[in-house]
């Protein structure tokens, strides 16, 4: 068979991490590839030297039996005949999908000298077709779904015709029976003798779909698992996927439930909250119990997290904490009293990503630590690394800038902050998104800890196995209610029955 | 794929909220522009006569010109804060050069105008330098070399280049009102319907989107520094036209007034919103606000605190709409 792509002994280093080491592999035409590994694994680094957003420190990438040097986006799509559907979404919010479509060649759409929106629109809505969307293309893209930005991605990369086409977590935002089209489209590219990368957490999607599975670890090429004998069974390829890219034997590994009856003390009780997203929550939360909030997505999870937090205004109800009322109308006030909410959005809303470790996790307490207003500066050091160590956060100094660490490590360091401001509650929304299985791990087993050390937490869970084994209690929302509650073992089936009207 | 129901409800109601959106952000400011004439003419009978008219023409055409750089600019996601200086400058150099000959006046001040753009367009864009220092930088560096070419006014700006500009039919200044016309068609096309003009809105939008969707994000930005700086040198001409003379501080208060017409405007000042259709509707509003409150007997010490608090004003509703939306 012929190689179309060649990548030989490509390595990339940033500063503190090695993220590629003398990767070298060979893709064939007409197959599909999966390429998988743990966050921080290498995969986003290796597909952005292919579409040329880096360039690697050394090692060759050959296309089509030519060596190239792919310089930016455009080289790569038009004389290496390579292109992604990013994992970031790579949509101007406020242009038309038309226009994002077509934007690096919107000089073929004049007509006398000016852009003819028309034709630009008749073709935007023929590319989608490609995909079965049929949507108003003359919508900003900021305005719709993830899902449909991530088909509208796909769109505009099968217009371009690649030879080679990446989808990088491409099918994160997308639902189950969308997945599924997607996959027989890319069936379809494969009989037209393109060669296809899938990059994927969901190992289930990518050994339905992929021919061959490319594993990296820690910038390190592991090897190919072969997936294309039908009469091998796919629990054993799993496993031996889930081998090369952990070294460990299977897959999530929870923490036992806690087996002591609950404690009867309440830590938070909620009784009729409601607001333009919540219609009369009632809850209780006893003394060291997590409780999961599940369901589909978006029926108002996040939303009451946000709304106990101080975030959003509340309409009507209480918030009880050990039996006082809160006032809460923002969120100083929810910490003041010991309600600490961690966002699913790390990044953005749990991190100061300029500054280091010490400081992001010392900040919240600092006053704890301080005499007449002044920091104890050796103490207060102290008491960080004392955290870093308990919660084994992994950063190479205690003046590591937070940007650098792996989610896993960021999410830690959230914790770590939260935890020395000794809650009362924990609020925290999808703790492991993002996170590769070793991380996942680690994050369960520290909520856990907690929970036998006293401290409740309220949890949105997003994955049914997360929500199967981790929680004391599940309360099952549905368009802002609390619909269902189960305790103890819990069955998938029962479970995701309950998410359905 | 049929979407589920949520989706389609989702975008039916943003498909709405976005027509009524794009309905006001492109034309309101033309209903208060017309608002603002019909009550001016009604109040003051100096407003309603011909030869005022034609001084509001006038005096808009630099703000026209400047406004259309730093809508660019700011499109693109920067500041452009070295126009006024440009267009100072651009005075003192046509006083001391078109004595010589016009000609070479012209393009020695559309030359400097590039250089200047090119600097701050390659400070911002291979140095990753904040357009707001690089172009203060600039605007300081301007007006010291303004100074040593023209610390006084005066100069010699011919009198047929003053005419050319400034030639009125029956005393309405038809040459203003043409150049207005030209900057308009051309600032709205390019920015609606040239790739060039769409590259600006993506880079300002999302700069890591627009890098990944191909366009080259430096040249870009670049580019949208040398057109302001070149506008700017160009609005510098028409205010040499005007005053008859060079005159190291008389571009300085355009700056003030570009970002008021562009925030006015509906240009966002995070970028990627916005366009010239509301600068320039704007501009005809500021350029007769100094008229009909000169009218009114207001002093110009009044007319600065007006302007601020327009400003401040305008910015401050863009913040909490932008606010609002986001949260």
């Amino acid at each position: 068979m012929e190689e179309v792509l060649k990548i030989d002994s490509i390595s990339k280093h940033f500063p503190g991490v090695q993220a590629l080491n003398k990767v070298s592999f060979g893709l064939e035409k007409g197959k599909i590839y999966g390429l998988v590994g743990e966050n921080g694994a290498g995969k986003s680094t290796l597909v952005k030297i292919l579409m040329g957003l880096y360039q690697p420190d050394s090692g060759e990438i050959i296309v089509k039996g030519k060596k190239v040097t792919i310089s930016d986006p455009t080289f790569a799509r038009e004389k290496c005949g390579i292109d992604t559907v990013f994992q970031e979404h790579s949509l101007i919010p406020q242009m038309s999908i038309a226009e994002n479509i077509f934007l690096d060649k919107l000089e073929k759409y004049y007509t006398n000298g000016v852009i003819n929106y028309r034709k630009l629109r008749e073709d935007a809505k023929r590319a989608l077709k490609a995909v079965n969307l049929d949507m108003d293309v003359s919508l900003p893209a900021g305005e719709i779904s993830e899902g449909e930005k991530s088909l509208i991605e796909f769109a505009r990369s099968l217009n371009r015709d690649p030879d080679i086409l990446i989808f990088d977590e491409m099918t994160a935002s997308l639902e189950s029976n969308i997945v599924r089209e997607v996959f027989d489209i890319m069936r379809d590219l494969k009989k037209k003798n393109k060669t296809l990368i899938f990059i994927s957490h969901r190992l289930k999607e990518v050994l339905r779909v992929c021919d061959e599975i490319l594993v990296l670890k820690d910038g390190n090429f592991q090897g190919i698992v072969d997936n294309q004998r039908k009469d091998t069974n796919p629990e054993i390829i799993r496993e031996k996927i889930i081998n090369k890219m952990t070294g460990r034997k299977t897959g999530l590994l929870f923490p036992p439930k806690n087996k002591l009856k609950r404690s009867t003390e309440v830590v938070l009780s909620i009784s009729n909250l409601s607001n333009q997203y919540l219609k009369k929550i009632n809850l209780e939360i006893y003394k060291g119990e997590i409780v999961a909030l599940a369901g589909l997505r978006g029926q108002g999870q996040s939303k009451l997290l946000r709304t106990i937090a101080g975030l959003l205004p509340k309409n009507e109800g209480t918030i009880k904490l050990f039996g006082k009322e809160l006032i809460i109308n923002n969120p100083r006030s929810a910490i003041k009293n010991g309600v600490f909410y961690i966002s699913n959005q790390r990044d953005l809303e749990g991190l100061w990503l300029s500054q280091d470790v010490w400081l992001n996790i010392s900040l919240p307490s600092i006053n704890k630590r301080s005499k007449f207003g002044i920091i104890s500066k050796r103490n207060d050091k102290k008491v960080v690394e004392n955290m870093i160590h308990k919660l084994e956060i992994k950063t190479p100094f205690i003046r590591q800038l937070v940007r650098y660490l792996s989610g896993g490590n960021k999410q830690k360091v959230v914790l770590a902050k939260w935890l020395l401001a000794q809650p009362k509650i924990l609020l925290i929304d999808q703790p492991t998104m993002g996170l590769d299985i070793g991380a996942k791990i680690e994050i369960y087993k520290i909520l856990r800890q907690l929970s036998n050390k006293g401290i409740s937490t309220l949890v949105v869970l997003a994955e049914l196995e997360e929500v199967t084994n981790l929680p004391d209690r599940v309360l099952v929302m549905r368009e802002g209610q609390i619909v269902n509650e189960f305790i103890g073992e819990i069955k998938d089936e029962e479970l995701l029955d309950s998410y359905y009207v | 794929m049929k979407n589920s129901w949520i989706l389609t409800m989702c975008r039916k109601q943003t498909e709405m909220k976005s027509n009524v959106k794009d309905f006001f952000s492109e034309w309101y400011i033309y209903i208060i522009l017309i608002v603002f004439w019909v009550t001016s003419c009604s109040i003051s009978p100096y407003f309603r006569t011909i030869s005022n008219f034609s001084n509001i023409f006038e005096s808009a055409v630099p703000i026209a010109l400047i406004g259309l750089g730093q809508t660019i600019v700011i499109l693109s996601g920067g500041f452009d804060l070295s126009v006024g200086v440009t267009a100072s400058l651009a005075t003192a150099i046509a006083s001391e050069t078109m004595g010589l000959s016009i000609t070479l006046g012209i393009l020695l001040v559309l030359g400097v105008s590039f250089v200047v753009g090119l600097i701050n367009g390659f400070g911002v864009s291979k140095f990753n330098i904040e357009s707001f220092i690089m172009t203060l930088g600039m605007m300081f560096l301007l007006k010291g070399i303004a100074f040593l070419l023209r610390p006084t006014p005066g100069g010699y700006i011919p009198e047929s280049f003053q005419k050319a500009l400034l030639y009125k039919i029956s005393g309405f200044s038809i040459v203003a009102v043409l150049i207005l016309i030209l900057v308009a068609v051309i600032g709205i096309t390019v920015l609606q319907r040239r790739k060039f003009g769409r590259e600006i809105y993506a880079v300002g939008g999302d700069p890591n989107a627009a890098k990944m969707a191909g366009i080259n994000v430096d040249k870009t930005k670049m580019k949208a520094f040398i057109i302001s700086a070149i506008c700017a040198g160009l609005g510098g001409l028409f205010i040499a036209a005007r005053i008859g003379s060079g005159n190291s501080n008389a571009g300085d208060p355009y700056l003030f007034d570009s970002f008021t017409v562009v925030f006015m405007g509906g240009t966002l000042v995070t970028g990627g919103i916005g366009g010239y259709k509301g600068t320039f509707g704007s501009t005809l509003i500021i350029a007769s606000l100094s008229s009909i409150l000169q009218f009114m007997g207001i002093t110009i010490w009044y007319h600065f605190i007006i302007k601020g608090l327009l400003l401040a004003g305008v910015v401050g509703i863009q913040l909490y709409i932008i606010r609002r939306r986001t949260s």
